[in-house]
């Protein structure tokens, strides 16, 4: 393999872009650091890394595995009640038995928790729901899961503190040090906690397990044929693609110092669809631009008008017809075929004959002269 | 180069055929295509299975495979009784098949198609993320398998963008990729021109020695040339069996048949 060769997929490697995106987002939304307002506006970064994982698990079943899930909120939820309940401490008495804790102050047991509340529920949903639907189907049986959740966190007041939710979870100590409560800090606290989770999806993705996600999304009979027992790679992306959003609601609930049941409504699980789709569902970037552009064009359009959930529904009619492939697919596009060719046909165009951004995605077998120098 | 090991252990050779049925059936609301047959298959060689349209050829390859389950019946891989294994668990004993329609991973790159073939080898063993060291022996066999079937020149294209021989072609490598004892191939001449069906050809002859092929095809005359023995269906039943030689002599079958073409 050349050298040049290496250096060009170096410098399109997505985690590179990630990183570098996640440095700039501070500077969006009206925020400009350097004179001096910044406290102000870092909150929506704060929102816009949050949900960058929170729709990038989501797509790992979305766009590499092709299954959509309407119920993904009640991961992120589960995360986030999980924290709040563990930081905040309760008391509740269920079937005559007396729960109760006190408050915690340790954020990596608040993580655990919700991984693990996350996993549970993930992994018996996956039992029952994956080796009897897919499609539509699934979508529906998702979204009636999740309602399940939603209900509970909303009805069990004793434990959940019903509509009104748990207020005043204090922002965990760091080493100690009561660091986080600062808003700048915790925009990095958790932009590294967000990069390091979609490191780790991004190795996922990339490995052969990954490679097996795209062969079931592609042609699950063809899988099969081969020797892949699809269901149980099934099972396995649904499970993985609910840690990564339980992980953005342990993260979500410390940010917002408060929880309520909104986190696990279908509309949470709604925008994350929405953010896929706008950034572009089958690749890594995509989920990640999508929250941004999504929380940034609320922003910008908010202040202009009270309809905006209109107008940002009018941009995604126009992604849909216009970029299906989402904002990576017109990366993509101006890569292949310039800027002039688009404007002449907004609507129509032909996909490249070879996989382009994408490939930086399959970094190590594309042909054996880059396996033998694997970055990995 | 020889192919990684299998994840499941092969059943060995020895019994003399390669898929025995016994009362094999199967119905479709009211129509049976597939009518008690109870056939052994010899290991080795081309068997190519013919029959005029609605014969019970297809159903038949689609009990054997596992993509659907026997009305009644039962079913050996050699010693071992298949009947109700599912399909990637017959994928992974070494019994690989092709489709009528065309079947790859249209979005994915030819290369990323053979791979993912190669890798399913290893599927079961180390189904989650293989150690770094075993993806050259992977690319080896890759390589390997896409200059077999003369695909190593389009292998970064999307399998979908190739020409159709050429994704027939590419179909035959997924089959062949794990190195299996048996290939089951539902016409794969179908709507090649000459010039491919010519190259498709040369390529099944080369990769049949030391296998077992089970071949479905309506060319007559590539079916004369290759098959070792030719299995005759009718309505869902065997009507003869012989070499290509004594299936032209038979009056049945020329009469249900080869008399409608010849």
């Amino acid at each position: 393999m050349t050298p040049p060769n290496r250096a060009r997929r170096l410098l399109l490697h997505p985690l590179l872009w990630t990183a570098l995106l996640f440095l700039a987002l501070p500077w969006t939304a009206g925020s400009d650091p350097f004179h001096g307002q910044w406290s102000g506006f870092v909150g929506i970064a704060t929102t816009m890394v949050i949900f960058a994982l929170f729709a990038s698990g989501f797509n790992l079943l979305f766009g590499h595995v092709g299954e959509l899930s309407f119920g993904h909120a009640m991961f992120f939820t589960l995360g986030a009640y999980a924290t709040a309940l563990y930081a905040n401490g309760f008391n509740v008495t269920v079937l005559g038995a007396v729960l109760a804790h006190g408050k915690g102050d340790n954020m990596l047991v608040a993580l655990a928790l919700s991984l693990l509340l996350a996993l549970l529920w993930a992994w018996l949903l996956a039992r029952i729901i994956i080796p009897r639907s897919s499609g539509i189907y699934f979508s529906m049986i998702t979204l009636a899961f999740a309602q399940i959740v939603f209900f509970t966190t909303y009805r069990w007041s004793d434990l959940t503190g019903g509509e009104d939710g748990l207020q005043n979870v204090a922002r965990p100590t760091l080493f100690g040090a009561d660091v986080l409560r600062d808003s700048d800090h915790f925009y990095w606290f958790a932009a590294l906690c967000v990069f390091v989770a979609l490191c780790v999806l991004y190795w996922i993705l990339a490995s052969p397990f990954g490679s097996v996600l795209h062969a079931i999304r592609e042609n699950k009979q063809r899988a099969r044929f081969l020797g892949y027992d699809v269901d149980k790679y099934r099972v396995n992306a649904f499970v993985l693609s609910a840690v990564f959003p339980a992980i953005a609601g342990w993260l979500w609930t410390y940010f917002q110092q408060a929880i309520n049941p909104d986190a696990g409504s279908v509309e949470y699980s709604g925008n994350v669809v929405m953010m896929s789709l706008l950034g572009g569902m089958q690749t890594f970037m995509g989920p990640l631009l999508g929250a941004s552009v999504y929380y940034e064009l609320q922003n910008e359009v908010s202040q202009a008008t009270k309809y905006w959930e209109a107008w940002i529904g009018v941009v995604f009619v126009v992604f849909v017809l216009a970029g299906p492939r989402g904002i990576m697919g017109i990366i993509d596009d101006v890569r292949t075929n310039g800027v002039a060719a688009i404007l002449r046909n907004p609507f129509k165009r032909e996909e490249p004959v070879e996989p382009t951004f994408d490939e930086a995605l399959k970094p190590l077998d594309e042909s054996p002269a880059v396996s033998e120098t694997g970055v990995r | 180069m020889s192919a990684p090991a299998p994840a499941v252990p092969v059943p060995a050779a020895g019994t003399g055929y390669i898929f025995k049925t016994s009362g094999l059936t199967r119905r479709f609301s009211g129509f049976t295509a597939v009518n008690d047959v109870s056939i052994e298959i010899p290991e080795g060689g081309v068997r190519t299975i013919i029959g005029p349209n609605g014969a019970g050829k297809t159903t038949f390859f689609n009990l054997l495979s596992g993509l659907l389950p026997p009305s009644e019946g039962r079913m050996w891989f050699r010693d071992r009784e298949i009947t109700g294994l599912p399909a990637y668990q017959r994928a992974r004993l070494g019994i690989a098949r092709s489709f009528q329609i065309t079947n790859i991973f249209g979005r994915l790159t030819v290369y990323e198609n053979v791979r993912l073939a190669v890798q399913a080898v290893h599927d079961g063993k180390a189904n989650f993320f293989l150690p770094t060291a075993r993806m050259g022996k992977l690319a080896e066999r890759t390589e390997r398998v896409l200059h077999d079937i003369g695909l190593w020149d389009a292998r970064d294209t999307r399998a979908e963008n190739l020409s159709h021989g050429d994704q027939r072609r590419l179909e035959i490598g997924l089959v062949i990729a794990r190195d299996p004892p048996v290939l089951l191939l539902d016409e794969p001449l179908a709507g090649m021109s000459p010039t491919e069906t010519h190259e498709t050809v040369e390529l099944i002859t080369r990769i049949s020695p030391g296998r077992t092929i089970l071949l479905v095809e309506h060319d007559i005359d590539v079916v004369m040339t290759i098959s070792t023995t030719i299995t005759v269906f009718q309505t869902g039943g065997v009507l003869a069996v012989g070499t290509p030689t004594e299936i032209r002599a038979n009056e049945a079958v020329q009469r249900a048949y080869l008399g409608e073409i010849a």
